[in-house]
C-alpha cells in the first residue's frame, strides 16, 4: 500500500537503505507497515491523536500579541528503531560526554586548569553570559553540576550519529518519550508483540535516585521538589508529570521559603516542610531575585544562598549553563581527552567559531553553505540556514557576526536522516533528530533511545516543537 | 501537601459540584417554563439570582439569556462551562496529586462541552448540553471515588464538594423562599407546588422526598427536607455532617470542627415550622453567611497560613 510509493529524500533513511530495501533491524517493522490496508495506519494515527488530546499532553505556544495557545504536540505513529548494538556505543559516548562536561564545570569554577593549559580559550568561558562569578569556589555533592542533560544527536548522510548540542540548563521533552510509548502501545499493539523494544518507563525512578543521591541530608527518603515557573510555562505538563511520577512535590517559587537558618522549606497544610533537593525547571536568571534578576516572579528569594551554604541541592546547579554554549561545545572532544584521557566516542558536527579570525573569514565567505546559530539561544530561533537564505538575510547575518563575533557559530548543513512518516494517506520521508536524556548522580543513566523529533513539513529541517515539529516513539531494538 | 495544591484540589471539587447544580437548575426551570402556561411561569429571576445575577434595567431575563448565564457563556462566571473551566484549571494545577484518570476525564468533558457550547446553544441543544455536564460531573466524582486514596487530596476534594453542595442548596432555597409568600405573583397553589417540585428537582431530591416525606409537595416540608434531613445526600444538614469526616483527618482542624458544630446547631434549632416567610429568608441568609465563614476559616487554616516567623 503506502509503502511501494515511498521515495527516498536526499538523506540517510533510518528504515530503508539506498537501494530501497529495509535495513536489517527494520525488516519486521517494514513488513508490518506494508501489510496494513490503505487507511488503517491513518485510523491508528487518528486514535493516537485522540488519546494524546484526552491525556491533555500539551505545550504552550506564545504568539506575537502576547497571546498563547495550548497545543497537542503532533505525534507520528511510525516508530523510529535503533539497533541495540549501535545504541550501546552511543550510550557510552553520551555518558563519557556528560562526565567530561561535569569535570569541566567544576574546573572552571575552581582551579581553572583547562583554561591555564590553554585547552579552552579563557575569554570564551569567563566572558560567557552563563558564567556566574557567584559560583566560584563551589563544590556541589559528588562533583556533579549537570545532573540532567539532553543531548541532541543527528545522523548525517554517512549514517553516523553526531552531537549537535548539549542542553544542560533545563532540558525538556523526556515526558514525551514516556507518553509516546504509552500511546504507541495503544495505537499499534501488534507491533510490540513481535519486537523486543527496550522499555523507557524507568526514567522517573532513575531521576529520583539521581536527585536523592546528591541530597545534603543523609536520610532514607530525602524530600525532593520539582520547581516549575507555573502552569503557564510551555513545559508545565512535563513538570507535573515528573513530579507525579517521582512522588515529589510540584512547587512554584511562592510555595518555597528560605529560613533564617538558610534551609529551604515548602509551605504545606501541616506548616513548613524542609526541602533537600530542588529539581528546578526555572532558568538561572530567574532562580533567586536576591541573587539574580530582581524582577523574577517565579524564583525563591534566598535559594542561591541556601545552595552556597550546602543546605540544599539544586539540579542542575546554578552556573551549569556555562557548558551549554555553542562556542564551548566545540571544545568538548578536547575536554574528554583532557579530563578522562579517552578518545571521544561520539563526534561533534564541524563547527566554526566566529570569534576566531580564521573561522570567521571562512564563515563570512561561505554564508550560503553554512548554518549560522546564536551561541546562546535555543528553540531553533535566530538561525540562518545558508542554502535556503536570501541575499538580504545573509547580509543581515554578516553584519550581526561582525558586530558580535563571540555570539555566533556556524556549521555545515547536516543532511538530517529521514524516517517514514505518515503524510496524508501515504508514508513519506521526513527529517528527524534525536534527544536522549542522560543522568549523572551516584550512578549514570541514559534513556534507551530518547525523543525523536521530526520535521513534519516536506523537506524541512526544523524539528523544534515551537516551529511545526512533531515526535515519534523511539525504539532501542534488541533481537526478538 | 502544599497549601497551594490543597487549595486547587478544594476549588476543583467545588467547581465540579457547582457546574452540576447549575446545569440542573437550568433544566428544572426550563422544564417549568415549558409546563406552565405563558404568563404563569414566574420567570428566570429567582434561579439566576441564586447564582449572583442582578436585575439591571428594563428587560426581564428570558430563556435564551438563562441558557447563556447558566450553561454556555464561558465569559460569565456563573455558567456551567465557566465552572468546568475553573475546575479544569485547578485540577491542572494539582495534577501531581490527583489521579490521572480524573484529570483526563475532566479535560475531555471540558473539551466536549466547549465544542458543543461554541456559538451558543439553540433550544434543542440546551437539555443535551446540561445532561452532558451533569453526567460528566457525576462521572468525575465516580472516578475520584474509584481511584483516589484516602489521602490529603481526598480530604480536600471531599470538603470542597460538601461545602459547595451545602452552599448551592441553601442558595437555591433562598432564591425560592419568596415563593412561600402568598402574593399576587403566585396566583395558584398549583403553581406554588410546581415551583417547589422544581426546587426539589434542581437538587435531584424529588424522588427521595416522595419516598421519605409524602407524595404531595408543600413548601414548608420541602424546606425542612432540604435543610435538615439527616439522610438525603444533598440536604444541608447531611452535607455539613459529612464535612466532618475530611476535617477530622486533617491537621489543626479543631476550631473548624467547632465552627461546623455551631452552624449545625443553628440548623437544628431553627423553628422553621412556625416561621414567617421573612423570618425564613433571614434564616437562610444567616445560614449562607455561616457557610461562607466556614470556607474563610478553611482558607485561613490551610491555604494562606501566616508564615511562622522562620523568615
Amino acid at each position: 500500500m503506502t509503502w511501494t510509493s515511498y521515495s527516498l529524500a536526499d538523506a540517510y533513511d533510518e528504515l530503508v537503505d539506498a537501494s530501497g530495501r529495509p535495513r536489517p533491524h527494520a525488516r519486521g517493522l517494514c513488513r508490518f507497515l506494508a501489510s496494513l490496508g490503505a487507511g488503517v495506519l491513518r485510523e491508528r494515527q487518528k486514535a493516537a491523536e485522540l488519546a494524546l488530546r484526552d491525556m491533555g499532553i500539551t505545550f504552550r505556544l506564545y504568539g506575537r500579541g502576547g497571546g498563547s495557545l495550548d497545543r497537542v504536540l503532533p505525534f507520528d505513529v511510525v516508530p523510529r528503531p535503533i539497533p541495540a548494538e549501535e545504541w550501546r556505543v552511543v550510550e557510552a559516548g553520551l555518558k563519557q560526554r556528560l562526565r567530561a562536561l561535569n569535570r569541566f564545570i567544576s574546573d572552571v569554577y575552581n582551579e581553572r586548569h583547562i583554561l591555564r593549559h590553554g585547552i579552552v580559550p579563557e575569554e570564551l568561558v569567563l566572558g560567557s553570559p552563563h558564567y556566574l562569578k557567584a559560583c566560584r569556589g563551589m563544590r556541589p555533592p559528588l562533583g556533579v553540576w549537570a545532573h540532567v542533560c539532553g543531548t541532541d544527536l543527528v545522523r548525517d548522510f554517512d549514517g553516523r550519529f553526531y552531537v549537535l548540542e548539549d542542553n544542560l540548563r533545563v532540558p525538556s521533552g523526556v515526558s514525551y518519550v514516556l507518553e509516546n510509548r504509552q500511546v504507541l502501545k495503544r495505537a499499534l499493539p501488534e507491533l510490540f508483540d513481535r519486537h523486543a523494544v527496550e522499555p523507557v518507563d524507568d526514567y522517573p525512578a532513575a531521576l529520583y535516585e539521581t536527585l536523592a543521591s546528591v541530597s545534603p541530608r543523609r536520610v532514607r527518603r530525602p524530600s525532593v521538589v520539582v520547581l516549575t515557573p507555573g502552569m503557564y510555562n510551555s513545559a508545565y505538563y512535563e513538570h507535573a508529570f515528573l513530579a507525579q511520577q517521582m512522588g515529589a512535590l510540584l512547587v512554584e517559587g511562592r510555595d518555597l521559603v528560605v529560613g533564617a537558618d538558610d534551609h529551604v522549606y515548602a509551605r504545606t497544610i501541616h506548616g513548613l516542610l524542609r526541602v533537600d533537593v530542588v529539581y528546578r525547571r526555572v532558568d538561572d536568571a530567574f532562580l533567586d531575585p536576591e541573587a539574580f534578576r530582581k524582577d523574577s516572579q517565579v524564583g525563591v528569594p534566598g535559594l542561591f544562598r541556601a545552595w552556597k551554604r550546602g543546605r540544599v541541592a539544586i539540579a542542575n546547579a546554578p552556573g551549569t549553563g556555562v557548558a551549554d554554549d555553542k562556542a564551548v561545545y566545540v571544545y568538548v572532544p578536547q575536554m574528554i581527552r583532557y579530563y578522562l584521557g579517552e578518545e571521544p566516542l561520539l563526534p561533534n558536527v564541524r563547527t566554526y567559531l566566529c570569534s576566531l579570525e580564521e573561522d570567521r573569514a571562512f564563515v563570512l565567505a561561505n554564508l550560503e553553505k553554512l548554518v549560522v546559530k546564536p551561541a546562546n539561544a535555543s528553540g531553533g530561533y535566530g538561525m540562518l540556514v545558508g542554502p535556503r537564505s536570501t541575499a538580504g538575510e545573509r547580509r543581515r547575518f554578516e553584519a550581526l557576526i561582525r558586530r558580535e563575533p563571540r555570539g555566533y557559530v556556524a556549521q555545515p548543513l547536516v543532511r538530517l536522516s529521514t524516517g517514514p512518516t505518515l503524510a496524508g494517506r501515504f508514508l513519506a520521508p521526513r527529517h528527524l533528530d534525536l534527544r536522549p536524556f542522560i543522568l549523572q548522580g551516584r550512578r549514570m543513566y541514559v534513556t534507551p533511545g530518547g525523543l525523536t523529533r521530526v520535521a513534519l513539513r516536506e523537506g524541512s529541517y526544523v524539528v523544534n516543537s515551537s516551529q511545526g515539529g512533531g515526535t515519534k516513539d523511539t525504539w532501542v531494538l534488541g533481537r526478538a | 501537601m502544599l497549601s497551594r495544591v490543597a487549595e486547587s484540589v478544594y476549588w476543583a471539587a467545588r467547581y465540579v459540584e457547582r457546574a452540576e447544580n447549575t446545569a440542573r437548575l437550568f433544566q428544572v426551570h426550563a422544564g417549568l417554563e415549558s409546563d406552565l402556561a405563558p404568563g404563569i411561569f414566574p420567570g428566570w429571576e429567582a434561579p439566576l439570582a441564586a447564582l449572583g445575577w442582578k436585575a439591571s434595567g428594563k428587560r426581564r431575563p428570558d430563556r435564551r439569556f438563562a441558557a447563556r448565564f447558566l450553561l454556555s457563556d464561558p465569559a460569565l462566571r456563573s455558567s456551567a462551562l465557566a465552572c468546568l473551566a475553573g475546575a479544569r484549571e485547578n485540577l491542572r494545577a494539582a495534577r501531581d496529586v490527583m489521579p490521572r484518570a480524573a484529570w483526563e476525564q475532566l479535560n475531555r468533558l471540558f473539551i466536549l462541552a466547549s465544542a458543543s457550547a461554541g456559538g451558543g446553544l439553540p433550544p434543542q441543544r440546551q437539555f443535551p448540553f446540561a445532561d452532558m455536564v451533569k453526567l460528566g460531573c457525576q462521572e468525575h466524582v465516580g472516578v475520584l471515588i474509584g481511584t483516589l486514596s484516602m489521602n490529603e487530596a481526598h480530604h480536600f476534594a471531599l470538603l470542597g464538594r460538601r461545602l459547595e453542595r451545602a452552599d448551592m442548596v441553601a442558595r437555591i432555597l433562598e432564591s425560592q423562599a419568596a415563593g412561600l409568600q402568598p402574593s399576587p405573583d403566585f396566583p395558584s397553589p398549583v403553581l406554588r407546588d410546581a415551583q417547589w417540585r422544581g426546587v426539589l428537582q434542581s437538587v435531584s431530591g424529588f424522588h427521595m422526598y416522595r419516598l421519605d416525606v409524602r407524595p404531595g409537595v408543600e413548601g414548608g416540608q420541602v424546606l425542612r427536607f432540604l435543610l435538615r434531613n439527616p439522610d438525603f445526600p444533598r440536604s444541608v444538614n447531611r452535607c455539613l455532617t459529612r464535612a466532618r469526616d475530611p476535617l477530622r483527618r486533617l491537621p489543626r482542624s479543631k476550631p473548624l470542627l467547632q465552627r461546623l458544630e455551631v452552624t449545625r446547631g443553628e440548623l437544628a434549632r431553627a423553628r422553621l415550622e412556625r416561621a414567617s416567610p421573612p423570618e425564613i429568608h433571614r434564616f437562610l441568609e444567616k445560614l449562607l453567611a455561616s457557610i461562607a465563614r466556614l470556607h474563610d476559616e478553611v482558607s485561613r487554616t490551610y491555604f494562606r497560613p501566616p508564615s511562622r516567623g522562620k523568615t
